[in-house]
């Protein structure tokens, strides 16, 4: 629908102008009005001519059939109260009709088919989303006498809703209509509310016992903006020609977002297959071919940078990043032991401390300081294939399961929240304000500068032990667990909120993939993953790197090193969590967009040889992309990590042999019995069940209890 | 200030669990006195003196060398941060002539030091302390003196920078005249080779008096 | 003058030791809000160019005795004028600022510092003010009030 701005000076302004609208209106251009109607300028009433010309042409001949339909609908026409609220705030102009001030609001004036045109005001103001005061200016200025204002007003308001209700999809055609009716007209003197009109009262008491409308948005309640609306709050206006009455979508420009939130569930849901899916939703930008680039001349504008995700490196860069990877995932952390989870499992360890005591002497674990990452991994793979064997006779659902070791878990998410990285403290007003025009796009952003930035994961794990049947979950996605905050109310976010460089992330070039151990298009039968076992081994290199050490010996003993560790481990354990569950999610053809409708349950082991921390984990949701007025989400994801429990206390490297020590809690006085483990031909002779462990048991059972566990 | 002994042990001393107390005093010394914040002129208490002089710096031992070293570094850095600080607000620090004074201050002690070592490495070496020098010919035929840089592993051939000694005309005539002598002496040999490579039976059996046949 | 002299050192030299080291540092501002916002235990410094992670991190350690956990170095090339900047294949660099190198310090995580603010009360506008209040003081004094300053001398009425 294009109007032709016809250059014609010679015509009277404003006779272009209503021209131009009647043009809007009828969705015909500008010339074909001129040639209906006739061209004669006369000053008064000039605008009734053109309209009345119009009338007589062919094609508006089924308008007036439209009319008469459309009057009957609109008699149970609801107002709706936001549209009533401006309506109260403002008065009607007083008519000025040959020196006589109507007042509107005296009942007893004759007011010739003002009747029939309020609901039409109303339903007209509604449907173009602007407020009826405008619609009253428009229709009062330049009009001399009542009956051509308020004639002109019907016709006007009775096409648009002819035009808005024929084309039920509520496509928002009137573009241009809209900018004419909210540019500010002369208003003459002033106006009293519609309030106070007597036929349309009842309809208001109606309204007013109405609940005001809850401000959460779904996919009936939400629908197309225009075209030129963009996503951020309108900027704040210099002069009275950029004054903007928007509505409550487009104030803030949530509107669109909104819309875009659901029509790409949309776009989702209609995708066949879940691999269609998830390259859908992927914020993966390939980079530009040599011959693109080779095509692009100098007057061409500059191909724009291809977006980036936020790597997360496979063990925490930073030193303090657990409450930036809890808001990233959006995890609430809760650190309680694990015991009333596994309550009831009652494995036997004692295979499992030979076998595992063997493997480790076999690989030359020694006291663990000096173990490389590599031989970490293959000793954890060891470890479970040790557990597994153990009970593997008791549980028979275990031979279904499926174990991958060297697994490759990637997943890529988008965050909401970043619109701070817009700030800027302006120097000479000294005040913080958002800058978005002429300023580059943060890496990782949408490009229209949303402060969603995308994430990606690429995780190496030891090992992995996967099943067809899904985990149980921990609580149900209606519960009020689900939806307990992930910080605490005194937390000040700010301290945490820094861009991604602050915390050692660097852009990730390579595409993105949504793989839990396994591909959605690759035909996995076992699909849940049942627990995964993640190697922190160069967490230690890198914590004596930060303390301005040569080795790993002092780490132990330092306060802040062990502090370091732990912090480390929990949000490793947060993240790689959250990247399994996310990427599982995927493969099931759940989306960021669609919202996943059961929950993710997972288990981890995470240790750096030493030190064990166990996690089990649930996703609850995965839409934190978007942030925004009417976007309600209060699902968190939730994990609780327990840890770190120590492999063994001492270890004798004469006779290789570890020593735990180890709190019996069945003495009354809880006295800690110091075990000693002795070669393995002495221990058959003093075999005793608390006696015999080297390893901590504690771990040991920790491992097979989460394998066995359902 | 200048003139009175620092007792900055502790800054030389490293100290690995420093409280968290300490830490905004810490800071501070990158920063002025905070009644000179805002000043367009020191006030005359608060004004530096002059810098060390040479003899007044020979007079003093090494370990207080190496102490006053430290703290000129030190009030170095603190100057440097205030002035940063001035040129982005677009102001003019007070007393600017501080950094140029602790920076002779620090020249002068470097010289100091360097003529102690260069004292013993004489006494006991025989060559002196400071950094070789070697004379190199300039694409200009200009000669300079360049400090020599060590390196792991002999030179390419030709990447080395030599000087090339300056010669009068009889000796400069003949150099060139020896090697284009050399030059054409190679280039006949090589040419005598090529001749005698492509030299055929037929040529040797019919070299005089045989009709000469060109290729046509 | 030990940093100014790159002494190799091979397998079996004691450690290199820099008695009188060279390097100067200065603390530098960043901002409250924004993409460039660091958290409080992050200090921001302008190093010299010549200066490693490693130097940095000895130098804050040993000098001034301050917790340092982690240093990221950031090279910002100086500012070119070009003769005319617009066109991209003739242009020619006419003048360019020097290199500058900024490190992000990480001090352990129970630290804070924030910038001092310097610049809010000056002297120049603290000594403008007093000037002003003295001329207003003075006027008291002066008569200031009733005296007319600006009125014709030297003109005798009769004249």
């Amino acid at each position: 629908m294009l109007v032709h701005r016809v250059q014609c000076t010679h015509y009277h302004h404003q006779l272009d102008f209503h021209a131009r609208v009647v043009a809007h209106v009828l969705h015909v251009s500008l010339t074909t009005i001129y040639h209906c109607c006739s061209m004669r300028m006369i000053h008064h009433n000039k605008q009734l001519e053109v309209i009345m010309a119009l009338q007589l042409h062919p094609t508006l001949l089924n308008l007036q059939m439209l009319i008469f339909i459309v009057r009957f609908e609109l008699e149970i026409f609801k107002i709706h109260h936001h549209v009533l609220q401006p309506l109260r705030a403002i008065k009607l102009p007083v008519l000025e009709d040959h020196h006589r001030i109507l007042d509107l609001t005296d009942t007893n004036v004759q007011i010739p088919c003002f009747q029939f045109i309020s609901p039409y005001v109303y339903a007209a103001s509604r449907t173009i989303n602007c407020t009826v005061s405008h619609i009253f200016r428009f229709a009062f200025m330049d009009s001399h006498t009542v009956e051509s204002r308020f004639y002109l007003f019907s016709v006007l308001s009775r096409t648009i809703l002819i035009i808005s209700d024929s084309f039920s999809s509520r496509i928002f055609a009137m573009h241009g209509l809209k900018r004419t009716f909210l540019i500010r007209t002369v208003c003459r003197g002033k106006a009293s509310t519609a309030a106070d009109l007597p036929q349309s009262s009842q309809d208001l008491e109606q309204t007013n016992q109405e609940d005001t409308p809850v401000k959460t948005a779904n996919a009936s309640t939400v629908y197309r903006p225009p075209y030129y609306r963009k996503p951020h709050k309108h900027h704040e206006p210099k002069h009275m020609l950029q004054e903007e009455f928007t509505n409550a979508g487009d104030a803030s420009g949530a509107g669109v977002r909104l819309f875009d939130y659901f029509k790409t569930a949309e776009m989702v849901n209609s995708m066949p297959t879940i691999k269609e899916k998830i390259d859908l939703v992927s914020p993966y930008e390939r980079p530009w071919t040599r011959a693109e680039k080779t095509w692009r001349r100098d007057w061409h504008p500059t191909l724009m940078a291809t977006r980036k995700a936020w790597g997360i490196p496979p063990t925490p860069a930073h030193f303090d990043t657990l409450d930036y990877y809890k808001y990233l995932t959006k995890t609430r952390v809760e650190n309680k032991l694990l015991d009333d989870f596994y309550q009831g499992l009652r494995p036997p360890t004692a295979d499992l401390q030979n076998s595992f005591q063997n493997t480790m002497k076999s690989m030359n674990f020694g006291d663990g300081l000096n173990f490389s990452d590599e031989d970490t991994q293959k000793l954890f793979g060891s470890l479970i294939d040790d557990a597994m064997g153990g009970i593997a006779h008791n549980v028979s659902r275990l031979s279904d399961h499926r174990v991958a070791y060297d697994v490759e878990s990637e997943a890529f998410w988008i965050r909401s929240g970043f619109m701070f990285l817009y700030d800027e403290l302006d120097i000479s007003t000294k005040k913080d304000t958002r800058r978005l025009n002429n300023f580059p796009k943060y890496i990782g952003d949408d490009r229209r500068k949303l402060g969603e930035l995308a994430f990606v994961h690429r995780d190496k794990l030891a090992a992995q032990v996967r099943s067809k049947e899904p985990s149980a979950p921990l609580f149900s996605l209606d519960s009020e667990d689900a939806k307990l905050p992930v910080f605490d109310a005194d937390n000040n976010i700010q301290e945490t909120l820094f861009s991604p460089k602050v915390y050692n992330l660097w852009p990730d070039q390579e595409p993105l993939w949504q793989c839990p151990g396994y591909h959605a298009d690759s035909g996995e039968t076992h699909t849940y993953g049942v627990l995964s076992v993640k190697s922190l081994r160069p967490l230690r290199k890198r914590i004596s790197h930060w303390m301005g050490w040569e080795n790993e010996n002092e780490l132990d003993d330092c306060e802040e090193a062990k502090q370091m560790l732990d912090d480390g481990a929990r949000s490793q354990a947060v993240i790689s969590m959250f990247s399994t569950l996310c990427a599982q999610a995927h493969t099931h053809g759940f989306t960021q967009y669609t919202d996943i409708t059961r929950p993710f349950t997972s288990q981890m082991i995470l240790s750096d040889g030493l030190n064990f921390y166990f996690a089990v984990g649930q996703l609850n949701t995965l839409a934190i992309n978007v942030e925004c007025d009417g976007f309600v989400n209060p699902r968190t994801n939730f994990i609780q990590i327990e840890g770190p429990h120590r492999l063994f206390d001492h270890y004798d490297p004469k006779e290789g042999d570890y020593q735990s020590v180890r709190e019996d809690l069945d003495v009354e006085n809880k006295v800690q019995v110091i075990i000693f483990y002795f070669s393995c031909v002495m221990s058959h002779l003093f075999l005793q069940r608390r006696a015999a462990s080297g390893l901590n048991e504690k771990v040991l059972e920790r491992v097979t209890q989460m394998l066995m566990k359902q | 200030m200048w003139r009175s002994f620092p007792s900055l042990v502790s800054s030389v001393v490293r100290s690995q669990n420093a409280p968290a107390i300490r830490f905004s005093s810490t800071m501070k010394q990158f920063f002025d006195d905070e009644a000179n914040f805002g000043k367009a002129e020191l006030r005359p208490k608060n004004r530096p003196g002059r810098s060390w002089t040479e003899e007044e710096l020979r007079l003093k031992s090494n370990s207080d060398l190496h102490k006053l070293w430290y703290v000129c570094l030190k009030e170095r850095n603190m100057l440097i941060t205030m002035k940063k600080a001035h040129i982005s607000r677009a102001r003019n620090m007070p007393n600017p002539e501080r950094i140029d004074r602790v920076q002779e201050s620090m020249d002068r002690i470097e010289a100091v030091v360097h003529e102690r070592n260069d004292a013993v490495f004489k006494l006991e070496t025989g060559e002196s302390a400071a950094p070789r020098k070697r004379t190199i010919t300039s694409f200009a035929g200009f000669t300079y003196k360049k400090q020599a840089i060590e390196h792991y592993s002999p030179p390419e051939a030709s990447k080395k920078e030599y000087e090339t000694p300056y010669l009068d005309d009889d000796a400069y005539m003949m150099q060139k005249l020896w090697q284009e002598k050399e030059f054409m002496k190679n280039r006949d040999r090589l040419d005598d080779e090529k001749r005698r490579e492509t030299r055929t039976e037929d040529m040797d059996r019919f070299k005089r008096g045989a009709p000469r046949v060109f290729n046509r | 003058m030990t940093t100014r002299l790159a002494r190799l050192w091979q397998p079996g030299n004691p450690q290199r030791r820099v008695f009188l080291p060279d390097f100067w540092l200065a603390v530098v501002e960043s901002p409250d809000v924004g993409r460039n916002k660091l958290p409080r235990n992050c200090v921001k410094f302008e190093v010299d160019p010549r200066m490693s992670r490693h130097d940095i991190r000895e130098y804050l350690t040993k000098i001034y005795d301050l917790p340092v956990r982690d240093v990221r170095t950031e090279v910002q090339m100086g500012d070119i004028t070009w003769n005319s900047k617009h066109d991209h294949q003739y242009k020619k660099a006419m003048w360019k600022d020097d290199d500058k190198k900024f490190a992000y310090v990480f001090m352990s995580k129970g630290f804070t510092f924030s910038y001092p603010k310097m610049f809010d009360s000056l002297e120049e506008d603290l000594e403008l003010i007093k000037a002003k209040q003295q001329q207003e003081d003075l006027k008291d004094k002066l008569n200031e009030g009733y005296a007319n300053r600006n009125r014709r001398v030297g003109r005798f009425l009769a004249v």
